[in-house]
């Protein structure tokens, strides 16, 4: 039971009689104003035609008397479908909040003067198409991106004029990535433009740019910038969710839907990972330091309309806790590292490292990228640099330290079993079609699940495959060198009765492998699925939860890892520069055939190497991209309740109550559930103090 | 074409596509044309035009139309309901223009003829006329390739004629012939008509359906059903391969006057029940593997039960044939039993606010056989409580899905309509797979909806929309729109309105 409900002013379910596909969703955003005394929050609402901006008040203050609207605007030409509030400049004096139409216009108006500032692309020669989502750049008073459903995105400038005729594009895009390019107006048009554009340069005439976001005309659902400012992550109709750098218009990653259109999309407040919802009625989770889809949650029973992480509900350790205990770096040192590879710059030896996580992360962009034709070079200074590699570890790159810091991480998971770990915890929540609302927790099991799940299966695949064997007992070499000390882990843990969590830890280290042959997921699993025996035990204990990792899986990891061990330290010298080369080309397997990995490919995978790669639906699925549904762990929802009885639109975390949308004009707030895992009690007993609102002025 | 004139009528909205989807834009060897409604018939034009732009339906008729034309030339009369789709078929895909009006005249005459049941003007199910099209156009394939065989089987024995073998002949007929038997027997004339498809000529005396350089080298053959071969021994081989073009000629024969034509209309209705039982039927059947809670939503339509060898497999399987497997484990002794099944389409129970996928997850959910419903174990040989589940084992290269919209009511006493809220995306993955089937993830496309406006099941109409090049196109009866993707919102159904117009049968195409 809602503790609290904010009316639609008609005090009636907003049921208007238009076909369903003119109809415009009910959104709702929040700031916190400061007048330099008190913070107040203020909550914009849109439902139908018109916009409500008023003081938002929890249940925890008792509504002393009616709420006045501070704004309300009646549209009545179109129809406003989505508006955002920007958080950096607004204040007690103004708060400007960017509307944006059915019919492709983007207003900006100022809630709290109650003035009309702007209207960028106000007779539609830009684009007629409805916006679907936009957004304030961070940390930007002026910048703002509309999205719309056409499939394209437009930057705009708002201290710029919109001039009134159609804009006109370079022929030739400004950047051109995979499934997406950039374009700029072109500059000649500046003798044209309107005498009251105070001087300003052709570059600077709206929109800045244009994102052209999908190949075959699907609309872009939402976007949102990531924490750190530097990224947008954009989802669309297509299916795919796109890290896109805003500045350089480099694309960071990609990931696809497992079907369908994917519709929301949201960061947790650390930036490290990636919630999305769809058409496929999951959410999923895209990890942005491994670049793939680490988890799914199946729960609603229709499309998801709306993710959010919960920040109040996040136990997230800092940054030197997450590589020291996790090997999970920060969003920061991955940007960093990857900075030198994206402007072309050669390192020298001391930045080794560095080029050495390039050249691992240009593999994984040479998969999904037709651009980077250069990792085979890459792949030659790798090879070269190695020996230099546990010299700077500090230094080192991601790819590579996630590998190491993971054997650390076991090392020490084991001795966190006994409380020195920092806990490790995502909450969030999503809204759907179906009018519930599902709560996720994302903890260490669901975050390591993928290694370990991988890992289980490798004493598998090395009997299969006695190259790949000896492939990863090597790989072991260099961890026991760096590690000193968790080598003596490693050991001391294969004598002991660690039958949990030596399993994991055996998992982790196996792992190592298949963190350096990059998507052996891809390799490994459909393995699995061939049903012979030992396989299919694997997979099914994958499918299930990690808690019935079976004796026989431990067993055989035990003697993998001591095998590996000796192996290594003793042949580590003399064939590392070999290895290294092999495990490079391995991934490629795992992209180009799912269906036997056990195939020489000593050819093909060269020229698989060289040969570009289109971007096709098909090849996508059973990569890291769009991995097969037993790939990843399935999670279920903490708490999935029916809250409404219409579609739920949005969804919002305060710091006392989970605020949901309702299609049809209702706000809900919701107490938080006590206790994360105690589903039923919360709320029950607590009666429901609803908040009227009045209406202010007459709706039209 | 006799029956599909180009409407004249249409010319103004024809002209407003044309405008809608630009000149330029219009996909080449691409014809739009609406159905023209005789009366309550947009169930009929509906399912035609969603099946016609189901790319590989649409190529396997007319690539059957090619190789009849091929078979016989000069005789041109064909009756089947199959060929009466493929004339209109092939008329569509073969207009001048790009786009107008038809009118299925002679289509629509065909299947009133055939079944009774859409005899009269009244409003049908749309689902209820897919499920006969298909069975019709499997029946005629099957008993076409029967003939065939048998043509074949005649021809070695041709060749082996010297042996003296005799053979029995009675099992090569095709069904139809076995149900009617004093009806072929007394007016066979001709070896020709032995392996007759549909029986159809079999009743006229033969001078118009047998080519004349056969019959009288065969008209020694008697009446008899075992024929004496040696009577055969005298063909030469330029005979023998005369003696085949002629069969198919006659396979494809039309019957010489009207009462032989109504006549053999018969044994095809009834056939056509048995091969391929229906929902309503299946529901009479004494089965075990009923859903407990509901009595009138028997999981899968269309299910039939007689088993298939490769010689009744036609491109109908091919296209639409899947197969779900009922696992069912009895609660006492445990023992699990897997049967499996073969659908060409699925119902499924909708709920509001949901999914296709959820519903499809729903129709594979476990549930508990009690009650009357009990599972009569052969292992305890006796009525014991099980648990009984439906998941898909083979999944077909198109993927049809009924939506079980239309609810009987007890309190009513009448079908109600279900306008849920069921959204359905445009790619699929059907997560309710066994664990042995073959590409388990296979991604599936939109590629038809039918769709149902209005409040009930026998008020009210059907539109179709569907993919085209790309585009989405809106056929409602003698009009084409364009649609816009985000236009498809409309058609999910409603939460409160009771006139919706709700997605109704569903149609996915594989994309390998």
């Amino acid at each position: 039971m809602p503790v609290s409900e904010y009316f639609y002013p008609k005090r009636i379910p907003y049921a208007p009689q238009v076909p369903a596909s003119s109809l415009t969703p009910v959104k709702t955003s929040f700031v916190k104003v400061s007048d330099g005394l008190t913070d107040e929050d203020c909550i914009c609402f849109t439902v139908g035609r018109e916009l409500f901006y008023f003081f938002y008040k929890s249940f925890k203050q008792e509504p002393a008397q009616p709420v006045e609207y501070l704004d309300k605007r009646t549209y009545k030409g179109v129809a406003p479908t989505c508006h955002d509030i920007n958080q950096f400049s607004a204040s007690a004096d103004s708060v400007r909040v960017a509307v944006g139409f059915i019919a492709g216009q983007v207003q900006i108006i100022d809630v709290r003067t109650k003035e009309s500032l702007q209207i960028m692309n106000e007779d539609r020669s830009v684009e007629k198409s409805r916006v679907t989502c936009v957004k304030w750049f961070p940390n930007s008073e002026n910048i703002l991106l509309a999205a719309h459903i056409s499939g394209f995105m437009y930057t705009y400038d708002i201290t710029q004029p919109c001039a009134n005729f159609m804009p006109q594009y370079h022929s030739q895009p400004y950047k051109s990535g995979n499934g997406y390019s950039i374009y700029t107006l072109k500059t000649k048009n500046t003798t044209i433009s309107s005498p009251n554009s105070n001087g300003s340069t052709a570059t600077q005439r709206n929109p800045v740019y244009k994102w052209v976001m999908s190949t075959d005309g699907s609309g872009v659902n939402a976007f949102e910038f990531s924490p750190c400012d530097k990224f947008v992550a954009v989802v669309t109709q297509s299916g795919y969710l796109r890290i896109i750098d805003h500045s350089t218009f480099d694309e960071y990653g990609c990931m696809k839907s497992y079907f369908g259109g994917l519709l929301t999309c949201s960061w947790s407040p650390d930036g490290r990972y990636v919630v999305t919802g769809g058409e496929d009625d999951l959410v999923t989770v895209w990890s942005f330091c491994d670049k793939c889809v680490i988890a799914r949650g199946s729960g609603h029973r229709s499309w998801v309309s709306e993710v959010a992480f919960d920040p109040y509900c996040c136990t997230i350790p800092s940054d030197a806790d997450m590589k020291a205990y996790y090997g999970i770096p920060s969003v920061s040192d991955i940007v960093d590292a990857q900075n030198p590879h994206q402007f072309g710059q050669d390192s020298d030896k001391s930045n080794s490292m560095d080029k050495v996580a390039d050249a691992a992360d240009d593999r994984y962009e040479s998969d999904t990228k037709t651009s980077h034709t250069d990792s085979l070079n890459d792949v030659g200074i790798h090879l070269k640099l190695n020996g230099d590699m546990p010299t700077s570890l500090a230094n080192s790159a991601i790819r590579r330290l996630r590998t190491y810091s993971n054997v650390s991480k076991l090392s020490r998971l084991s001795i966190g079993v006994e409380g020195s770990a920092p806990s490790l915890s995502y909450r969030f929540g999503s809204v759907g079609q179906d009018a519930q609302l599902c709560l996720w927790e994302l903890d260490e099991n669901a975050l390591f699940f993928l290694q370990r799940s991988k890992s289980v299966m490798a004493p598998t695949s090395q009997h299969c495959d006695k190259e790949e064997e000896q492939n990863s007992s090597k790989e072991q070499a260099p961890s026991n060198f760096n590690f000193p000390a968790g080598d003596v882990d490693v050991n001391g843990l294969s004598g002991l009765d660690y039958s949990g969590d030596g399993s994991s830890y055996h998992n982790q280290v196996n792992n190592y492998h298949h963190r350096t042959s990059l998507d052996s997921s891809a390799v490994l699993v459909p393995s699995s699925r061939s049903s012979s025996v030992p396989h299919s035990i694997n997979a099914s204990v994958n499918q299930k939860e990690r808690k019935h990792s079976s004796k026989l899986d431990s067993s055989n990891s035990l003697s993998a890892i001591r095998k590996f061990a000796t192996i290594g330290t003793h042949d580590r010298s003399q064939k590392e520069a070999k290895e290294h080369k092999r495990n490079l080309s391995l991934p490629h397997f795992g992209f180009k055939s799912s269906a036997n990995h056990t195939s020489s490919n000593t050819t093909s995978k060269i020229g698989f190497l060289r040969k570009p790669q289109p971007p096709k639906v098909m090849k996508t699925f059973g990569t890291n991209i769009c991995p097969c549904l037993d790939d990843t762990p399935m999670l279920v929802p903490l708490i999935c309740k029916k809250v409404s009885q219409g579609r739920l639109t949005c969804l919002d975390f305060k710091d006392d109550c989970v605020v949901t949308t309702c299609q049809d004009g209702y706000i809900q707030l919701w107490k938080r559930p006590e206790m994360p895992h105690n589903v039923n009690s919360p709320t029950a007993s607590t009666s429901s103090l609803k908040e009227q609102i009045k209406p202010s002025g007459t709706t039209v | 074409m006799k029956g599909c004139l180009p409407n004249i009528m249409g010319a103004n909205a024809s002209a407003a596509l044309m405008k809608e989807i630009g000149p330029d834009q219009f996909p080449p060897n691409e014809r739009y044309f609406g159905l023209h409604n005789f009366g309550n018939t947009c169930y009929c034009n509906s399912i035609l035009q969603a099946l016609f732009f189901c790319p590989p339906f649409r190529e396997q008729v007319l690539q059957y139309r090619l190789q009849q034309n091929g078979k016989h030339s000069a005789n041109g009369k064909k009756d089947s309901l199959l060929a009466c789709l493929c004339d209109l078929f092939y008329s569509i895909a073969n207009q001048k223009k790009k786009c107008g009006v038809l009118q299925p005249k002679k289509f629509m005459a065909r299947l009133r003829k055939e079944y009774e049941l859409f005899d009269n003007y009244m409003q049908h199910d749309a689902h209820e006329l897919f499920n006969h099209l298909l069975n019709s156009i499997h029946l005629v394939l099957v008993e076409e390739r029967k003939a065939e065989r048998e043509r074949k089987r005649l021809l070695e024995q041709h060749a082996a004629a010297g042996n003296g073998i005799k053979k029995e002949r009675t099992s090569f007929f095709g069904r139809s012939r076995k149900e009617k038997p004093a009806l072929t027997q007394n007016s066979l004339k001709t070896m020709d008509i032995l392996p007759e498809v549909s029986a159809d000529a079999s009743t006229g005396n033969g001078d118009t359906t047998t080519s004349t350089d056969h019959s009288g080298s065969l008209s020694s053959v008697g009446t008899s059903e075992s024929p004496s071969f040696s009577a055969e021994n005298t063909l030469n081989l330029n005979d023998l391969l005369n003696h085949k073009q002629g069969l198919v000629d006659n396979s494809r024969a039309a019957p010489v006057n009207g009462n032989t034509s109504e006549e053999e209309s018969v044994p095809v209705k009834s056939s056509s029940f048995s091969f391929f039982s229906r929902a309503k039927h299946n529901k009479k059947t004494p089965s075990s593997f009923k859903s407990s809670d509901n009595g009138d939503s028997f999981k899968a339509a269309n299910s039939y039960t007689e088993e298939y060898d490769e010689d009744t497999k036609t491109w109908i399987n091919d296209i639409f044939q899947g197969t779900y497997t009922t696992i069912t484990r009895c609660l006492t002794c445990e023992t699990v039993k897997n049967k499996d099944e073969d659908f060409l389409d699925l119902s499924v129970d909708i709920e509001q606010n949901t999914s296709i996928t959820h519903c499809l997850r729903v129709f594979s959910n476990q549930q508990i056989l009690s009650g009357e419903h009990k599972y009569s174990c052969e292992v305890c040989r006796s009525k014991q409580e099980a648990q009984i589940q439906m998941r898909i084992k083979k999944l077909p290269m198109i993927l049809a899905l009924h939506l079980k919209r239309f609810k009987y009511c007890d309190t009513l006493n009448k079908y109600t309509k279900l306008t849920y809220r069921v959204v359905f995306p445009f790619e699929l993955r059907l997560f309710n797979t066994t664990d042995d089937a073959s590409n388990p993830e296979r991604l599936y496309d939109l590629i038809a909806v039918v769709v149902h406006c209005g409040s009930g099941p026998y008020r009210g109409h059907y539109v179709s929309i569907v993919k085209s090049h790309g585009m989405w196109l809106l056929f409602d009866d003698d009009t084409v729109e364009k649609l816009e993707p985000s236009g498809m919102e409309d058609f999910y159904g409603v939460t409160a309105d009771k006139n919706s117009e709700s997605g109704y049968i569903l149609f996915y195409q594989s994309k390998e």
